[in-house]
Parts: C-alpha cells; sequence; structure tokens
C-alpha cells in the first residue's frame, strides 16, 4: 500500500507540467541518439548535462534518464530498417530485424520491437519499485568493507564481461582509478598530480572525460572512413503484428525479459550484455533454431525485451547502493552529484521526490516513446538521410560548447580534446574506455572505503572475511577471476594448437 | 606482438613508474593509516604486473603466420589530424577571439572537410554559429566568452 502511495506521490511529480516536457524531451532526444548511429548515449548525456544545471534536480534526473531508455527504443528502429544498430545493444536486433524488413515485414518486426520494448520495460520498472525500497533498507548496514567489497565486484563483473581482452579492460579500469586520484585526496586534502595547475584541484571533471572517449573520439573514428549510407529500400505497412506474430513471440518477451531483468541489476551487466544472452536462450529453447538469422521474430522480440528491462533495473544498484552498474549510469551517477543529490540508501527518504518522480516518470515515458517510436517512424527514417559532413561538425560543437558550459572554462574543453585524441588511440589498439570510466567514477568510492576499511580495522584485512556481505562479494570475484583465467587458458590453447596445424600445413606443402 | 600492443604496454609501464614514484612522494602511509599515495601505488603496482602479464603473452604467444592487420590502412587519418590542429587552435584563441569568430571559423574548417562546396560551407558555418549563439548564449543564458570583439 505504500508503495502505491509513493508511487503516485511520483506520478505526481513526474506530471508537473516541467517534467512532464522533459520527460518527452529525454525520449524524443533518446530515440534520436538511439536513430543517429555513432553518438550513444554516455556522449549524448555528458554533452546534454551542462544544460541542466539551471534545472531542479528531479526534472535533470528525469530528462537524462529519459535519454538512457529512450535510446534502446530508437535503436531498434534504425537496426531493422538498415541493419545499422545506432546503439550497441541494438546489434542483436539486427540479425532478424533486418530480414524481416527484406522480407517486406518490417511493420510487425518494427511493432513486435516497440511493444515488446514496452512491456518489458514496464517490468522492470515494477521490479524496480519493489526491490529498490527492501535494498536499501539492507543496504543502510552497509559499513566501509561491504561497499569496498561490492566495488571491487563490479570491477571484476567490467572486466569479465568486457567485450575484448579482460587484461586490457582490466588495464583500462587501473587507469581509471588512477585518474580519479587526480585533484585533493579526499581525506587528507593533499594535492595529488596536479601539477600546480589550478583547474586539476577539483580533479578531472567526469563530463568532460566522458564526452572526450565517446563523443569526440567517436567524431574521430566517423570522420577518417568515409560512410556509404545504405538507401532506405523498405516500405512499412501493417506495423501491429498478427495474431500468429504474438503467439510465436509472447514466450520470447517473457524470457527476454527475465534475462534482463537480472542482468540490468549485476554490476557490469546491462542492456548490452542482456541482448546476446536474450538472444542465446532464446536460439537455445527453440523448436527451430535454425529459423535465427533468417527472420524469427522470436529474435527480435528477446532482444528488444531484454535491453528494455535491464535498462530499466540497472537503476536499481544506482539508486539503492549507489554503485552505478555501468558506463551510463556512472554518467549519470555525477548528474546526481552534481545537482547535490547522492544515490545511495538514503535517496528514497531524503530525496523522495527525485526517486519516486523518476520511478513515475519512467512509467510515463514508456509510453511516450510507445507513442514516438511506431507512428514517428517515417520522421526516424529521414533523421537518418542526414549526411554525414553535417552531422559530425555538428556533434563535435556541441561537445565543445558542453565541456566549456561546464564550469564556462577553456581548460574543460583542452581536457575533453585530450582525452577525445586518447579515446581514439584507445580503440586503435583495442582498448574500451567503459572499464575507464566506471572505475573513475568509482574510484574515490574505492579509495574512501577501503581506507576507512583499515582505519576501522587498525590495519588487518580481516575485516572483508569477517563481514558475510564483505566475503561473499569478494569470493564471487575470486570465482569470476578463476573463470576468466580459465577461458584465457582455453583460448590459448586453441591458439597455439591452430598455430602448430599451421606450420605443420606450411612444411608439409 | 603486434606493435600497436608493444608501444601501448610501453605507455603503461611509464605511466605506473610515474604513479608510483609520485605516491611515494606523496607518503603511502601505513596499513594501520594509509595515506594519499595508498591507492595510487596500489593501481600503478598492479598496472605494472598487468602490462607485465600482457606483454609477456604477447612475446611468448605463437602467431598464427597471419600478419597482424594494419589499423591505420585505408583509413583518411589525416582529417583526423587537421581537426586536431583545428581544436587546439580554437583552445587558444577561443577567450581572446571570442565564441562567435573562433567558432565560425572551426565550423569553416569543419564543413570543408566533407567536401561541401564553398558557398555552402560559409553559409552552413554562419547559420551553426548564430544558431547556437543564441540557443546557448541567449536562451540558455551560458556565458561564452566574448573576447574583444565582445560576441
Amino acid at each position: 500500500m505504500d508503495t502505491l502511495h509513493d508511487l503516485l506521490y511520483g506520478f505526481s511529480v513526474a506530471l508537473q507540467p516541467g517534467n512532464l516536457f522533459l520527460v518527452f524531451v529525454g525520449c524524443f532526444l533518446g530515440t534520436l541518439v538511439g536513430v543517429l548511429p555513432g553518438i550513444g548515449p554516455v556522449g549524448a548525456i555528458s554533452i546534454l548535462l551542462p544544460m541542466t544545471f539551471q534545472m531542479e534536480s528531479a526534472g535533470a534526473i528525469i530528462m537524462l534518464a529519459g535519454i538512457y531508455y529512450g535510446v534502446m527504443y530508437g535503436g531498434s528502429t534504425t537496426s531493422i530498417l538498415v541493419n545499422v544498430p545506432g546503439e550497441t545493444a541494438s546489434v542483436v536486433t539486427c540479425l532478424d530485424g533486418y530480414r524481416m524488413a527484406r522480407q517486406g515485414r518490417a511493420g510487425p518486426a518494427l511493432g513486435i520491437a516497440a511493444f515488446s520494448s514496452f512491456f518489458a520495460g514496464t517490468i522492470g520498472l515494477i521490479g524496480l519499485q519493489l526491490i529498490a525500497g527492501p535494498l536499501a533498507t539492507i543496504a543502510l548496514k552497509f559499513g566501509p568493507p561491504e561497499y569496498f567489497a561490492i566495488i571491487v565486484l563490479a570491477f571484476t563483473f567490467i572486466t569479465f564481461l568486457s567485450r575484448g581482452s579482460s587484461l586490457k579492460a582490466g588495464i583500462m579500469a587501473l587507469v581509471g582509478l588512477i585518474l580519479s586520484g587526480v585533484g585533493l585526496d579526499p581525506i587528507t586534502s593533499q594535492q595529488r598530480m596536479t601539477f600546480g595547475i589550478l583547474n586539476l584541484f577539483e580533479g578531472i571533471g567526469v563530463a568532460p572525460l566522458a564526452m572526450g572517449l565517446f563523443g569526440v573520439a567517436e567524431v574521430f573514428n566517423n570522420l577518417e572512413t568515409v560512410v556509404f549510407k545504405k538507401s532506405l529500400a523498405v516500405k512499412i505497412k501493417d506495423i501491429f503484428p498478427t495474431r500468429l506474430d504474438w503467439l510465436q513471440a509472447k514466450w520470447a518477451i517473457v524470457r527476454g525479459t527475465l534475462v534482463g531483468f537480472f542482468l540490468g541489476i549485476l554490476p557490469g551487466g546491462g542492456p548490452v550484455i542482456a541482448t546476446f544472452i536474450a538472444y542465446g536462450v532464446e536460439k537455445a529453447t527453440a523448436k527451430n533454431p535454425e529459423r535465427f538469422g533468417k527472420g524469427a521474430i522470436e529474435g527480435v522480440a528477446s532482444s528488444e525485451s531484454a535491453n528494455n528491462a535491464a535498462a530499466s533495473t540497472s537503476f536499481i544498484p544506482l539508486l539503492t547502493l549507489g554503485i552505478p552498474p555501468n558506463v551510463v549510469l556512472a554518467v549519470l551517477l555525477g548528474t546526481f552529484l552534481i545537482h547535490g543529490v547522492l544515490p545511495g540508501p538514503l535517496l528514497i527518504k531524503e530525496h523522495p521526490d527525485v526517486f519516486w518522480g523518476l520511478v513515475g516518470s519512467m512509467y510515463i515515458g514508456n509510453a511516450v516513446l510507445l507513442i514516438l517510436n511506431l507512428p514517428l517512424i517515417p520522421l526516424w527514417v529521414q533523421v537518418l538521410k542526414i549526411p554525414d559532413k553535417i552531422l559530425y561538425p555538428l556533434i563535435l560543437l556541441f561537445c565543445l560548447i558542453g565541456a566549456y558550459s561546464i564550469n564556462n572554462n577553456v581548460f574543460d574543453i583542452v581536457v575533453m580534446v585530450i582525452f577525445g585524441i586518447v579515446g581514439y588511440l584507445f580503440r586503435k589498439t583495442d582498448y574500451e574506455g567503459a572499464p575507464l570510466i566506471m572505475a573513475f567514477v568509482l574510484g574515490p568510492m574505492v579509495e574512501v572505503n577501503l581506507r576507512r576499511s583499515l582505519l576501522i580495522s587498525q590495519g588487518s584485512f580481516s575485516i572483508f572475511f569477517t563481514r558475510p556481505i564483505a566475503l561473499g562479494a569478494l569470493l564471487v570475484s575470486l570465482v569470476l577471476v578463476i573463470f576468466m583465467y580459465r577461458s584465457f587458458r582455453k583460448r590459448n590453447r586453441s591458439d597455439h594448437t591452430i598455430g602448430e596445424l599451421e606450420k605443420t600445413t606450411n612444411s608439409g606443402l | 606482438m603486434e606493435k600497436r600492443d608493444r608501444i601501448s604496454c610501453v605507455v603503461w609501464l611509464v605511466l605506473s613508474f610515474f604513479v608510483c614514484i609520485t605516491s611515494l612522494h606523496l607518503g603511502v602511509g601505513t596499513l594501520h593509516n594509509p595515506g594519499p599515495g595508498f591507492i595510487l601505488f596500489g593501481a600503478s603496482i598492479l598496472l605494472a604486473i598487468f602490462t607485465g602479464i600482457l606483454s609477456g603473452i604477447g612475446f611468448f604467444k605463437k602467431t598464427k603466420g597471419a600478419r597482424p592487420a594494419n589499423v591505420w590502412k585505408g583509413l583518411n587519418w589525416e582529417t583526423n589530424l587537421i581537426v586536431v590542429v583545428a581544436l587546439i587552435a580554437y583552445c587558444l584563441v577561443l577567450r581572446k577571439i571570442g565564441y562567435v569568430m573562433t567558432t565560425f571559423g572551426l565550423m569553416l574548417v569543419l564543413f570543408s572537410l566533407g567536401k561541401m562546396k564553398p558557398w555552402a560551407v560559409v553559409l552552413g558555418a554562419l547559420i551553426t554559429v548564430l544558431f547556437s549563439y543564441c540557443l546557448f548564449g541567449y536562451f540558455l543564458k551560458t556565458p561564452l566568452p566574448r573576447g574583444m570583439i565582445g560576441f
């Protein structure tokens, strides 16, 4: 009953004209970012972050969160129509969505994508509102050792679930941790690696760093390649799936939602991983798995429901523990802090307007996205036709103004440009920016909680092994490290065998 | 081991060495009372170990015979170089010359890289600058640098 009362309060916040407008703006921009290949939610949120400085905290967070879950909807449109995923979480949708479009079934593909997104997003939200309260109550009992162990677990998950080399992801996390150390020491206020530069006393800003690594680096990456945009030859008709489509897709939606629901909560998880796993689960449980990749509607339904459910539930660790489970929410955590709101166990109590307003806005946002995505498909198709030679200079300009307006300081632009170049070089050397940003945001928390734990225990590491939650988190981390080592050994052995085979073949020839 | 991995390993080793020295200067402290350099010291040591493992794997790993792909081949990286130079120049003169003129110059460079017609480049740069100035400077009240010209 309390939850229902709180939810109604959330709706009253979200339905205030200003906030309602911001829900719409966030969803619109999110869909736009999802449609446009190149700029992802991290870059978009970072660029728009300075614009929210004059807004109230609830409104700012509502808008930026709208971008995050809006991207999940928008990404499917381009995946289905032109086989170009606007966002990484929509890559899997291409596999069957584009095939359906080629078979003249673009309408049902877009329809099932939108409806399954709506269903999964709503289920994720129900989970968020039901789990967040009890989890926050438990989290109140957490001390520095628990927080430290959970953040270590998050780091390990990020490394474990990274797309490329786990070792390189680990290196990126360490670089992020080092970068987070720039500025004043959080306990003694001593200067660290500031080189006497006044602008570095408060540390490197998360927004210029994220804009550089994700926005500017993406522009560099796209400027050097000549992209030929695919013509949009597919016709869209009958966006409402047939009865048969629903029968085929219904369990895929349920399974996709469940996978996304749990992977969203997991540190290091989130929508991208959820889509791949949901698609794999669907293929494994299908009676005719050979249909997958050839236009199976279940493929679209599973991936779209997974990424939307994950987008909703990934707010749970951020709002209740203050620990962002993925890089987009790490940037969003920066938004919370800039607006003077500290996410964590006390958020619901101290800022009910922000928490319940956000939950309420997400329900409304889901409905707004359904309206935006189905009737406005022709508009999004037109957006895709904007030439890159116009689009990328504009993105760069938005990044420049965005970085400048954080502190009205050219120094932030310099930081952004430097990290843009660094991010571009990372891509060339197969290093991912996501673990760096995550570690950068979580770095101060790691440091403070580790040092406090050691102060409490008078220098003994046993504090991490005598408290059940901390011990549990560290044990899971250890298991993951063992898994990573085993998979590395396995991969290395198969590489070695291939090398030996090739050597034998070459000498035989 | 690929050349790009070799270079990145050297960069990480230099970084870890620098951070290690810095953290020692800051004071690592003791386990009873960790100092400002405590986490940095740990991170630098771990970075060195990870880099060592990465370079060790690359050194001892049997290659499959195929030459590693050249990530720069076929790419128009000179365009990026021009953009970087333009951005550096932008940062240097933004405060002195002001937002409108500096951004107009930058947009001229960026649009001309897209091989647009000269009139389209000038018109595009002009519209972009005016629109962004109205949006950010006027509506959103962002105090954009005015410079010696005054806008």
